[in-house]
């Protein structure tokens, strides 16, 4: 089930209302929750409910027999098992066809001719986050951080916890386990900013993540035949797209969450507003960013070790987080850029400069802080389009025709009369994305776009009655988010 | 009622949330009830739109109602020529128009005019929804609750309950005027200068006109392909010359309105512009012989 359907439309009231009767009773509420949670995935496709069920039996069993074992051995002996099983789904099922293709590649280039064929295998949604959400539970059991869950069935509903169980936010046992385990209270404001929150998931989704999608998919399907200012456009709204449609999803399931009692962990802070890479990385899906930290970062030096090992740290990380991303060089060469750009800052040790929110006593920025966020911009765009390429070689095709090809203002009209893109889908967009400039703006020390407005009641309903009924009018078609695929 | 609720819910809080997101809700249902209030219903497909404009001060006397196989096929002047006796006929059809769009526009149009001539009304095999088409108002803006029932009782029938979803998919979503709003502000603010179809061709416009006068490239590979294809040769071969017009009469759907089924039996493929269409010199025929098998049972 999509959050931009109407059958969450339908399927998230009911739920509340089911959930909130059973408030009483903690058992029969989390088994509600789980089999609500086991509905929502089966919708996709009910037999890879199989694979969170066997990921969850085996952690939950690994788990509890870690708490037992004193002998370090045999607790390295569990957690290898767990993380075998865990990546080991993962590689099947994300990793290996790309590894036979690779290995086909290499083959070739070496003079002999593998003969091995792809599998055909689908992808199960939501696979790489949920399998990092039961490994960072399994490893913080061995790290003795976290007490293991008690009982089957809250450990089995931190799995697959449906609001973050596609895309996350990627879960830590220390915050969402207790909450499942102890008794929830309906918390006033804590829901209405929940719904507030869904609203702005749900318009930056629809009006801006999805418009942009149309005008994106077009621009990358044939950009040889493009000018470079529609290129341009193209990076410009690509990051738009990917920033909508993936803080969108993480704002609608922390919100549904918080409808439900349950806090989620901020995923995105306005990263576009970030001064440095560092700072776009320390605000950009933060739940990733944070596990690859703890679990990968640090456990391999972090910054305490020497310049060389930082470095190799640094690349390690992002490398991996490409590959996390997909199962493709793209991402591999995207979370290469980012390490070649992040690096500067370690050697120089400037990474942790800006760790507050820009213009934090003021209301616009600096001069020198908008050239700061331009720069990070356009760092983070030129890698998006290795993001967003479907090979490398399509990548360094769209820079070299970015810069180029030329760019004036009749060829840029020409190619949108080419491109049968109407001047009211562009006028629609700037509108909407100026909209979200705006609001992001003025509420990013907040949560979420929504999260401090005005004390006029009617101001403030006008405003989310405007937003309703700009995501009514794009709420059609049902659009997959762009991180179902991760 | 926030007694009610905060008495289910054990929870004043809870029923305080509940009592304003309904509120919100309302307010919302009403803003949309407005802007659907604001067109009329025959909104979301402009040519009928334009069409029914045009005929709402004009007196006709017999209505073709249907998808392309009305619009292509039936030439009202030729109709009137050959029946004579104040026959004055207009083509209410629409390319692509769905079974249900059909029967809503027919039904809302008997409602909401005193309209007491004949109507012919095409008759086609229900097809499913598609979902792909969803973005588009055409597909949807007829979808209510008479018209929800009518499909799932078909698709039920049939056992496809995939469709039957897809019924309450396409209601839930016109109810909620999703993807709606902006067409329905522009349809308020759209040009209402009628083209030659609607006025001087009686709504009516065959697929030789509308290739003759916009040169469109999808019609012309259209036809290429049907006079290449295998079905055109077949029909060429078997094609006998007893050319035929079945009227079925189904008195019972609209009791007080005389309601026809036209359905064409195979004919001569050069009459044919494509696999499902005739062209102009097939329309005229068809028009000459339903005209015909009209005034005999009319007579």
């Amino acid at each position: 089930m999509l959050f931009n359907s109407i059958e969450y439309l339908l399927f998230l009231p009911l739920v509340f209302t089911i959930y909130w009767l059973l408030n009483k009773h903690i058992k029969a509420q989390n088994l509600f929750l789980l089999s609500s949670s086991y509905f929502f995935y089966g919708l996709w496709d009910y037999r890879f409910l199989s694979l969170i069920l066997i990921s969850s039996f085996c952690d939950f069993y690994i788990a509890k027999e870690l708490v037992k074992e004193n002998r370090i051995s045999r607790r390295k002996l569990l957690l290898g098992l767990s993380i075998f099983i865990n990546l080991g789904f993962l590689f099947y099922f994300k990793y290996c066809n790309f590894f036979i293709e690779s290995f086909q590649g290499l083959s070739k280039l070496l003079g002999f001719n593998a003969n091995l064929t792809s599998l055909n295998i689908i992808l199960p949604v939501g696979i790489s986050f949920y399998t990092f959400q039961t490994l960072s539970y399994t490893i913080d059991i061995y790290r003795k951080k976290v007490k293991p869950a008690e009982h089957w069935l809250t450990f089995f509903t931190f799995v697959a916890y449906f609001p973050q169980l596609v895309a996350g936010p990627i879960e830590r046992a220390t915050n969402l386990l207790p909450q499942i385990e102890n008794r929830r209270k309906f918390n006033y404001k804590f829901a209405t900013d929940g719904m507030r929150q869904i609203l702005w998931g749900l318009f930056k989704k629809v009006a801006i993540a999805d418009n942009c999608a149309l005008l994106v998919d077009l621009i990358f399907e044939d950009p040889g035949s493009l000018n470079s200012g529609t290129l341009c456009l193209g990076v410009v709204l690509f990051s738009i797209q990917i920033y909508c449609d993936f803080s969108g999803y993480s704002d609608i399931a922390i919100g549904t969450s918080k409808l439900l009692g349950i806090k989620l962990m901020q995923n995105f802070a306005t990263p576009y507003f970030a001064r440095d890479i560092a700072e776009f990385w320390r605000r950009w899906h933060i739940s990733l960013s944070t596990w690859f930290r703890d679990y990968l970062y640090i456990p391999l030096g972090g910054s305490r070790v020497g310049l060389p090992k930082k470095i190799r740290n640094v690349f390690a990380i992002f490398l991996v987080s490409g590959f996390w991303h997909g199962a493709n060089w793209t991402f591999i060469v995207w979370g290469l850029i980012h390490a070649v750009c992040f690096v500067p800052q370690i050697v120089l040790n400037t990474n942790r400069n800006y760790l507050s929110v820009v213009a934090e006593e003021r209301v616009f920025p600096t001069l020198k802080e908008i050239i700061s966020i331009l720069k990070t911009w356009i760092i983070v765009g030129i890698a998006w389009i290795f993001f967003r390429a479907n090979s490398v070689t399509e990548a360094f095709e769209y820079t070299q025709f970015m810069s180029y090809k030329n760019f004036s203002v009749s060829s840029f009209s020409n190619d949108l009369l080419d491109l049968e893109i109407k001047h009211s889908l562009l006028f629609e967009l700037l509108l909407f994305i100026t909209l979200l400039m705006f609001v992001e703006w003025f509420n990013r020390r907040e949560e979420h776009g929504l999260g401090k407005l005005t004390e006029k009641t009617t101001l403030r309903y006008l405003l989310y009655l405007m937003l309703s009924l700009i995501s009514l009018q794009y709420l059609y078609g049902e659009s997959t988010f762009i991180y179902f695929q991760f | 009622m926030e007694k009610v609720l905060s008495f289910i819910f054990n929870s004043n809080l809870m029923a305080k949330f509940i009592k304003k997101v309904l509120i919100f809700t309302a307010l919302l249902s009403c803003v949309l009830f407005i802007f659907k209030r604001s067109v009329p219903y025959y909104w979301g497909n402009e040519l009928i739109a334009d069409k029914i404009e045009h005929i709402s001060d004009k007196s006709f006397n017999t209505l073709f109602v249907g998808s392309s196989t009305t619009y292509r096929h039936i030439n009202p002047k030729l109709f009137d020529k050959k029946i004579g006796q104040g026959s004055n006929s207009y083509n209410l059809g629409s390319k692509g128009m769905y079974y249900l769009e059909t029967d809503y526009i027919t039904d809302n149009f008997l409602k909401q005019t005193s309209f007491s001539g004949d109507i012919f009304h095409t008759y086609t095999t229900p097809s499913g929804i598609n979902l792909k088409n969803r973005h588009a108002i055409r597909h949807k803006y007829f979808m209510d609750f008479k018209r929800l029932k009518k499909g799932i009782k078909y698709f039920k029938k049939q056992n496809d309950y995939k469709e039957v979803i897809n019924h309450f998919k396409v209601y839930f979503e016109n109810l909620l005027c999703i993807g709606e709003l902006k067409q329905i502000v522009l349809f308020n603010f759209r040009d209402t200068k009628k083209d030659k179809v609607i006025t001087k061709r009686k709504g009516f416009y065959s697929l030789d006109h509308e290739l003759a006068e916009s040169n469109n490239k999808f019609l012309k590979a259209r036809r290429a392909k049907f006079k290449k294809s295998k079905a055109y040769k077949l029909r060429k071969r078997t094609y006998k010359n007893d050319f035929k017009v079945n009227l079925i009469v189904d008195e019972n759907q609209y009791p007080s309105n005389r309601c026809l089924f036209i359905s064409s039996n195979s004919m001569d493929p050069d009459f044919y512009f494509d696999g499902g269409h005739l062209n102009f010199k097939g329309a005229q025929k068809f028009t000459e012989e339903l005209a015909l098998v009209y005034k005999q049972i009319r007579d």
